[in-house]
């Protein structure tokens, strides 16, 4: 079941990539209309005296506001804020209102949209403070407009009024902001506001490590990550960022004890682990656990991570092969390794468009800052949709306009990251295709090595028994869900025994 | 007064709280629902309602100071009572302005101002009635302040002068001072504000320091003394971390740290003119608390840059704001004024940067749902402008400059305005462009991409197609050629641009003069990438096309490199020769390289399949054969059989390298392995002692050959085995060539002329052995030539031309002395020879010479001189050194003797009486006797020296019965065997499972002389004697001493084959050799016995039968016994056993 929805999902997703790589964004790929509708006149666009005491549309508003039909309010209060200006009374509640009302009404980024201007513009404190709970909220739990809410309406403002919660999250970003254009004093100014028991000062250590790690200061990465760890984060999201960070640097410190049971520890759902599944089957295998570790690759045979990016995979199974002289199927993965991605090299080859490059396409959408822009033209794409249902004709054609925008900018932007990460990921294959090749070489090595080896070493064949028997866990499906971390396999040393394939050389 | 302000605020703010709790509820956001006509009446009616109330408070407070006379807390009540004035004069301006909805009057300020004066008089009062009064510093301080709201200028200076004279410890002292300065400011007196403004500075603990920091500053600007302003600035903004909120009258709501801040942009443009830009955003990010800060003090710098025209400061400043700013509007203004500064410098160092701010700015409104699009529009249009002009002109001062880092900055700068302005109406223009710095920044790769991009566009343009399309294949090339400075990803691009810009360019315009270099690129480019298929393709269509230049001989080259690095070496071999044959091709350096390029693949698919050969011989031999076979011209066939026939050697397979080496004499008689082949063959066929098989390479060697060192000693040896093995016409045929060829070294001249001389001879062909000794008699070694002479005259006796045989056998005759007597066996033999034929010649005359029927004493006479003569000669041959002549010397001594005393004995009797005829009969019989007698000494002699000598000789042995010492009547016996049988085995052997087995074994231990003795047993029971002789007779000579089983078998069976041959003397001497040994060589034993008994050797036959085991253990020995001697063996057995 849960391949088969995986896989329309991705089917989705691609046919959706199509229409957005294919070139500026049309949205009757949405069956809106076959022009946008922000290329449409204004169908009010005759223009409109402000007059400051005419109050009836925010009257109005305000009065289905009240009664919660946020959905009536909202033309109200456009209409209020577009025949009106900023210096008019009431004129910030309105857009406001009108932001609170979009949110209700499920038009999480045209709120968004709104309050990020408003707040910039400074109104009254009430309206800053909630606008900057709207924004905490969704950044935490939505796809949103980055530039827009954490560059433009939170970094780029002061809100010293703001204490609390708010507060931390304000000197969080701002504090980041500051680290990332150099401003490090600041950012520490801003960092040593934020309370010692909230998430945004785990997040602030986080950032620190990361930092350190940059600096090169890998022992003191590891203390600030370890200070995280023993505090009682509850967001996992955070919690598995730091055990993942953790765990790779104790890899590389060569505790590989220490990293297996971060890996293991990790708690996000196992079919957006891929990344982590190959870490922690290298670390099985530089604890000289090749059968854990081929166990653990295992995995990546399910169908649910057949758009993993993971060339790795292929490299470390032959190692694993190699290492006890299974060199056929050592060779024979060299080979998987052609046929998984024989398609993909030949259209980087051939220089074919980024999005006809199926396989790496999908996998692309798996990276971190793509899948946030895909995510959020995903949503943006959703919430256009419900514009149709607005019967305020002005209003309607704001709110199109207003998307119709935002998605152009967001299918420009994925387009932009899609190209720069392809010839990333095409380079990277490119290399694990060198390394490929340099593998098969060095088996046809191993194995000329091991034949003289053999030759002077005795005749004495001996098959080392796996201390484990054969396969535990048999493949049944997608098992690997519950018990990746306790699969493995049995792989017999084969480096003193002679296999058919020796016979020539003898 | 300050305490007042204060609570007259909190009063206000209080009743506006409490009238919006009376008028609306508060949402759940905080928003107070209001109608502003309502809110105000509500709200005059509120401050109407509070003027009662203060009203009441005036009544309440009079009241309590009427009842309060000499009180001591009287003046504070007065002084209540003025601050109600003060309250009640602020509510009716505020009902006044309201009633009027928002126009004013001046009779709205009469009532207050009224109050105000009625609030001074009792102030005025406090000063006067109570002298004593505490605070009076404070009721003057608080006159002030209301003189200065009703104008009063004068008076409110008197009271702060008062406060400052009369009561200098007063808190209010450094407040006056700050007010004084203020209001001298304020006149434009600089220098009173500043005196007043510096005393401030003298209280240090008061807030109002902070301030008078910061208007001091002022103070030093207006002085235009910037140094001591901004150092005053610096200060407020340091030191005044804990007056966020200060408690001045005017000053509440001012941010001096942050005004301070904001103002010591205006002063650092002045006090620091000589300071870059940098050090102007280092130094102000120091000062700033805030990146929003900075942000704000950044803008008031650039700004005065701006302004004082200096424009490289300005822009950096600038830019910087652009990076931490994302305000659109904000953005736009600073890229306007940035390419204002740019313009004004003339210096576009930084245009990408400056491009980016612009196509970010640009890019945020564009995407902005709340800018409407006309206004969009006109920015994109005013922006592009200042887009392009930035791009080109930096692109100028590159082309200038020729400015590799310029060229970069432009094609950024270009590559940014392109992404954003992809409607420019110059975009075609712009791409031009875009493509040329890229390629002068040489980021070649991306030029390539962009050419390629304008070909794609220009599909209609022909000429600027071709232009762009060529300029894509450089690029794509030049960028390919630097590959270190790509990744693998831009590597493959490049790779994959070059060929496709390449075909279309050499497609679409196959008369360019570039399509050739093009072609050879694209090829290139496939070699390159390791697509050597392709590149094999594509090279060899290019050579195809152009095969002249010197890009074919590279494009060969490349091939061929390209087959090699695939192996295949069948393609590169195929198309090498391919490329020789072609006569389009004349780069003749070229051809030679193929052809030995050619030539070492050939030699590496040979070794290869040799080397894969010593794993599965089987396989790997019928590949080189079929190798040999399939390949129709000479190399590598000829490789495949030379590797075959080294292999077969190392594998020890016979049959392999003898097949394997004729076939390659036959094919390739002109290869330069031919030589070391054929060396190989001799020497495998020396190995495996087939002898056959060595005459015939030596032959052909030789034959090959002929100028090699060796070719002569080759023939030589050839002909000295062929005439063993008995093949003398064919021994004769080498030593012909070489007596045609060769002047003949040293000591062969006798082995030739000798040997060609007993071959013609064994041939009966005695004319030739003539004519060979007499035609290179001068040549003979003297030993040589006595004996040639010898022969020669024996055999022109033999022939009966007694003139020639006497002439060389004078010859020899006088060239036999003691130089050469006795120093070859040969010579001796052969003078021997010559000699007795020469005496024997008149022994049929003698014989014949009879007397018929009556006495005829001529006859006698010549008889009995011949009988002399005769006797004489023999008597001469005995002294020679060869057994054979002597006993026939003595044979025929003792038959002339026997002979002439028959003559006599049957001589006719004269005519004589009984008495004379029988003294006649007598004396003729004691004569007779004494002739017969001699003779039979001479037989006697015979006997004895055959005995002695052992003699085997079927020539001699015959002649005489050796037991009882009579004449035989048959005279010449057959030799042992009866006749000589010739089988020739050859090659033969090499099929021969016995046979082949040894020759393999040989072939690794060619000096094994056991191995060696059963492969001569093996050839002499096959009947191939000779050979078998040969071989045992090689064996002989590798054991060096020592006696041995091994050497006793060799022995035996040599003399085994010399009794097949008829050559018994030989085999007996064998057999002796054997049993020298071995005694108990059963074999040797068994077949001297036989070859004694044959010969009448009885008793030494005997002697050897005793000592022999029962049949049995004959039958079962290994050793090679004759037939006849076996059956001699059994015979004499059966006699024994009889």
């Amino acid at each position: 079941m849960l391949y088969n929805r995986r896989l329309a999902g991705f089917l989705g997703i691609f046919i959706l990539m199509l229409s957005v790589l294919a070139g500026p964004y049309q949205s009757d790929v949405y069956a809106v209309s076959s022009k946008n509708e922000s290329d449409k006149k204004d169908p009010k666009v005759q223009p409109v005296v402000a007059n400051e005491y005419d109050r009836k549309d925010f009257e109005k508003g305000y009065h289905y506001f009240e009664k919660e039909d946020y959905e009536a309010a909202a033309p109200y209060f456009y209409r209020f804020v577009k025949n009106h200006t900023a210096d008019d009374e009431d004129y910030e509640w309105a857009e406001f209102f009108l932001a609170i009302s979009l949110a209700k009404t499920g038009f999480s980024h045209a709120s968004v949209d709104i309050l990020s201007m408003l707040v910039t513009r400074k109104p009254n404190q009430k309206i800053v403070t909630y606008a900057l709970e709207v924004f905490e909220t969704i950044v935490r739990t939505k796809p949103f407009d980055r530039e827009l809410v954490i560059n433009q309406a939170i970094c780029d403002q002061d809100y010293g009024f703001v204490d609390g919660r708010l507060s931390n999250f304000i000197h969080y970003y701002q504090g980041v902001y500051d680290w990332q254009h150099g401003f490090f004093e600041w950012g520490d100014g801003h960092f040593r506001n934020i309370s010692k028991e909230s998430y945004y000062y785990y997040k602030y250590l986080y950032q620190k490590a990361k930092q350190e790690l940059h600096n090169d200061k890998i022992d003191e990465a590891i203390a600030t990550l370890k200070t995280i760890m023993v505090r009682d984060v509850k967001e996992t999201d955070l919690k598995d960022d730091v055990r993942k960070m953790l765990a790779r640097l104790l890899y590389e410190k060569e505790d590989f004890k220490a990293a297996n049971r971060l890996y293991q520890d990790i708690e996000q759902n196992i079919l957006d682990q891929s990344q982590n599944l190959m870490e922690l089957a290298w670390v099985q295998y530089r604890q000289g656990n090749p059968e854990k570790a081929m166990g653990l690759l295992y995995a990546f045979e399910a169908p649910s991570f057949k758009n993993s990016f993971t060339p790795e995979y292929f490299i470390l199974k032959s190692f694993i092969y190699k290492d006890v002289c299974h060199y056929q199927r050592a060779l024979d993965v060299v080979e998987d390794f052609r046929a998984r991605y024989g398609d993909a090299l030949t259209h980087i080859y051939n220089r074919k468009e980024p999005i006809t490059n199926e396989a790496l396409i999908l996998v692309l959408l798996g990276k971190k800052q793509i899948n946030d822009t895909f995510k959020f033209l995903n949503l943006l794409t959703r919430e256009k949709e419900k514009v149709k249902g607005i019967k305020d004709s002005v209003f309607q054609f704001y709110m199109n306009r207003l998307y119709d925008l935002k998605i152009r900018e967001s299918a420009e932007t994925l387009r932009n990251q899609i190209q720069e990460s392809y010839e990333e990921m095409a380079n990277e294959l490119l290399k694990y295709e060198e390394e490929a090749y340099l593998m098969a070489y060095e088996i046809g090595l191993d194995m000329y090595q091991r034949v003289t080896d053999h030759h002077y070493a005795g005749e004495e064949n001996k098959e080392q028994k796996s201390d484990k028997g054969i396969v535990v866990y048999p493949f049944q499906g997608e098992f690997w869900n519950d018990e990746l971390s306790d699969y493995h396999v049995s792989l017999p040393d084969k480096c003193n025994q002679m296999e058919e394939w020796d016979i020539f050389f003898k | 007064m300050l305490k007042k302000i204060i609570g007259v605020c909190l009063f206000v703010l209080l009743l506006s709280e409490w009238s919006g709790m009376v008028l609306a509820a508060v949402d759940q956001y905080g928003y107070q629902q209001t109608n502003q006509d309502e809110e105000r009446k509500k709200y005059i009616a509120k401050l109407l309602e509070d003027r009662q109330k203060v009203e009441m408070a005036i009544l309440n407070t009079r009241s309590l100071i009427d009842k309060s006379r000499n009180r001591p807390y009287l003046p504070e009540l007065y002084l209540r009572l003025a601050e109600l004035h003060i309250e009640k004069s602020r509510i009716a301006f505020f009902v006044r302005k309201n009633q009027r909805d928002g126009e004013s009057s001046s009779l709205d300020q009469f009532e207050s101002n009224t109050l105000k004066n009625r609030a001074l008089e009792i102030y005025q009062r406090i000063l006067d009635d109570f002298p004593d009064f505490q605070d009076q510093d404070k009721v003057h301080f608080f006159m002030a302040h209301e003189f200065r709201e009703l104008n009063k200028t004068d008076e409110m200076i008197a009271h702060y002068r008062e406060i400052i004279r009369k009561y200098p410890n007063s808190s209010y002292v450094p407040e006056s001072y700050l007010l004084l300065g203020d209001y001298f400011m304020g006149k434009g007196d600089v220098d009173m504000a500043k005196r007043h403004y510096e005393k401030v500075i003298d209280y240090p603990f008061s807030q109002a320091v902070v301030i008078a920091r910061y208007k001091l500053a002022w103070c030093h600007i207006n002085n235009a003394d910037y140094k001591s302003a901004i150092h005053l600035f610096e200060d407020a903004v340091s030191q005044s971390e804990n007056l966020k909120n200060i408690d001045i009258d005017t000053y509440r709501r001012v941010d001096v740290k942050q005004e301070a801040l904001i103002d010591m942009a205006y002063c650092y443009t002045e006090c620091y003119k000589d300071s870059t830009p940098e050090e102007a955003l280092t130094y102000f990010q120091k000062y700033s608390w805030s990146r929003q800060v900075y942000v704000v003090v950044l803008e008031k710098l650039a700004y005065r840059y701006l302004l004082k025209k200096k424009w490289h400061h300005a822009a950096l400043v600038y830019r910087q704001l652009s990076i931490l700013q994302q305000d659109a509007d904000k953005l736009l203004d600073y890229s306007k004024n940035i390419f204002e500064c740019v313009q004004a410098m003339g210096k576009f160092d930084d245009v990408d940067q400056d491009m980016a701010i612009i196509v970010k700015a640009l890019k945020k409104q564009k995407y902005a749902a709340d800018v409407t699009d006309e206004v969009k529009a006109k920015n994109v249009k005013d922006y592009e402008l200042y887009a392009r002009d930035l791009a080109t002109h930096l692109h100028q001062k590159a082309r200038k400059d020729k400015s590799a880092d310029d060229f970069r900055r432009a094609a950024d700068a270009y590559k940014t305005y392109l992404e954003f302005f992809n409607e420019s109406p110059v975009k075609q223009e712009m791409n031009v462009n875009y493509s040329e710095a890229l390629f002068s920044s040489k980021d070649y790769l991306h030029a390539g991409k962009q050419y390629e991009k304008l070909a794609l566009a220009s599909e209609k343009d022909p000429k600027n197609r071709k232009e762009n399309l060529y300029s894509s294949v450089i690029s794509y090339y030049t960028a390919i050629k630097n590959k270190d400075n790509l990744d693998s990803y831009e590597l493959a691009f490049a790779r994959g641009g070059l060929k496709e810009t390449g075909k279309s360019y050499a497609k679409e315009f196959p008369t360019s003069r570039y399509v050739e270099d093009v072609l050879f690129n694209v090829a290139w480019i496939s070699y390159d990438a390791g697509n050597y298929d392709d590149a094999i393709k594509d090279f060899s269509e290019f050579v195809n096309k152009y095969p002249g230049g010197k890009p074919a001989s590279a494009a060969v080259h490349l091939i061929l490199d390209a087959y090699h690095l695939k192996e295949d070496h069948e393609g590169l071999i195929a198309y090498g020769r391919k490329v020789l044959a072609d006569n389009r091709i004349r780069d003749s350096k070229l051809k030679q390289d193929v052809v030995q390029i050619v030539k070492a693949t050939e030699s590496k698919v040979v070794s290869n399949l040799t080397i894969a050969a010593m794993d599965d011989w089987e396989k790997g031999k019928s590949e080189l054969l079929d190798l040999a076979e399939d390949s129709t011209t000479s190399g590598m066939g000829e490789q495949a059989l030379n590797a075959l026939i080294i292999s077969a050697k190392d594998k020890d397979d016979l049959q392999a390298l003898f097949t394997g080496g004729n076939t390659f004499i036959k094919k390739y008689p002109k290869s330069d392995k031919l030589e070391s082949t054929m060396n190989a063959m001799i020497d495998s066929s020396l190995k495996i002692n087939q002898y056959r098989m060595v005459a015939s390479y030596l032959e052909s060697f030789a034959e090959k050959f002929p100028k090699n060192k060796v070719a002569q000693d080759f023939l030589n040896q050839a002909g000295q085995i062929r005439k063993n093995l008995g093949q003398n016409e064919l021994s004769n045929r080498n030593y012909i060539r070489i007596l045609n060829t060769y002047s003949m070294n040293d000591g062969v001249a006798d082995e030739v002329v000798f040997n060609m001389a007993d071959n013609y001879i064994a041939l009966n062909k005695d004319d030739g052995a003539i004519s060979v000794m007499e035609g290179n008699l001068k040549k003979l070694s003297e030993t040589g030539k006595v004996r040639a002479e010898a022969m020669i005259a024996g055999l022109y006796l033999k022939k009966g031309q007694e003139k020639n045989a006497l002439k060389y056998r004078k010859m020899a005759y006088s060239d036999y002395s003691g130089k050469t007597a006795g120093k070859d066996p040969a010579l001796d033999e052969a003078f021997a020879e010559m000699a007795f034929h020469a005496v024997q010649r008149n022994y049929n005359d003698y014989s014949a010479l009879q007397l018929k029927g009556k006495i005829d004493n001529t006859v006698v006479a010549r008889k009995a001189k011949l009988l002399e003569d005769l006797e004489k000669g023999y008597q001469s041959i005995m002294g020679y050194p060869s057994p054979v002549w002597v006993l026939s010397a003595c044979y025929y001594a003792a038959r002339i003797n026997h002979e002439f005393a028959r003559f006599l004995i049957e001589s006719p009797l004269p005519e004589l009486s009984a008495d004379q005829k029988e003294n006649y009969l007598k004396i003729i019989q004691q004569k007779a006797d004494g002739y017969s007698k001699k003779g039979d000494q001479y037989l006697d002699t015979f006997v004895k020296q055959a005995k002695k000598l052992e003699i085997c000789d079927s020539k001699v042995a015959g002649l005489v019965d050796l037991s009882s010492g009579k004449v035989t009547q048959k005279g010449r016996m057959q030799s042992f065997n009866g006749s000589e049988e010739r089988v020739s085995v050859a090659q033969n052997s090499l099929k021969d499972e016995d046979t082949k087995i040894l020759h393999e074994k040989l072939m690794k231990h060619s000096n094994d002389a056991g191995l060696l003795l059963s492969l001569s047993s093996a050839f002499i029971n096959k009947g191939d004697y000779r050979l078998g002789l040969l071989i045992a007779q090689n064996a002989l000579s590798g054991i060096k001493t020592g006696k041995s089983e091994v050497k006793a078998d060799l022995y035996n069976n040599i003399g085994v084959a010399y009794l097949f041959m008829g050559q018994d003397e030989l085999a007996k001497d064998a057999f002796k050799s054997s049993l020298e040994n071995s005694g108990k060589n059963i074999g040797a034993q068994v077949n001297l016995a036989g070859l004694y008994s044959y010969y009448g050797h009885e008793r030494r036959a005997y002697s050897i039968y005793d000592t022999l085991p029962g049949t049995k253990l004959i039958e079962e020995t290994g050793q090679i016994i004759h037939p006849k001697a076996k059956e001699l063996y059994m015979a004499q057995r059966g006699g024994k056993r009889k």
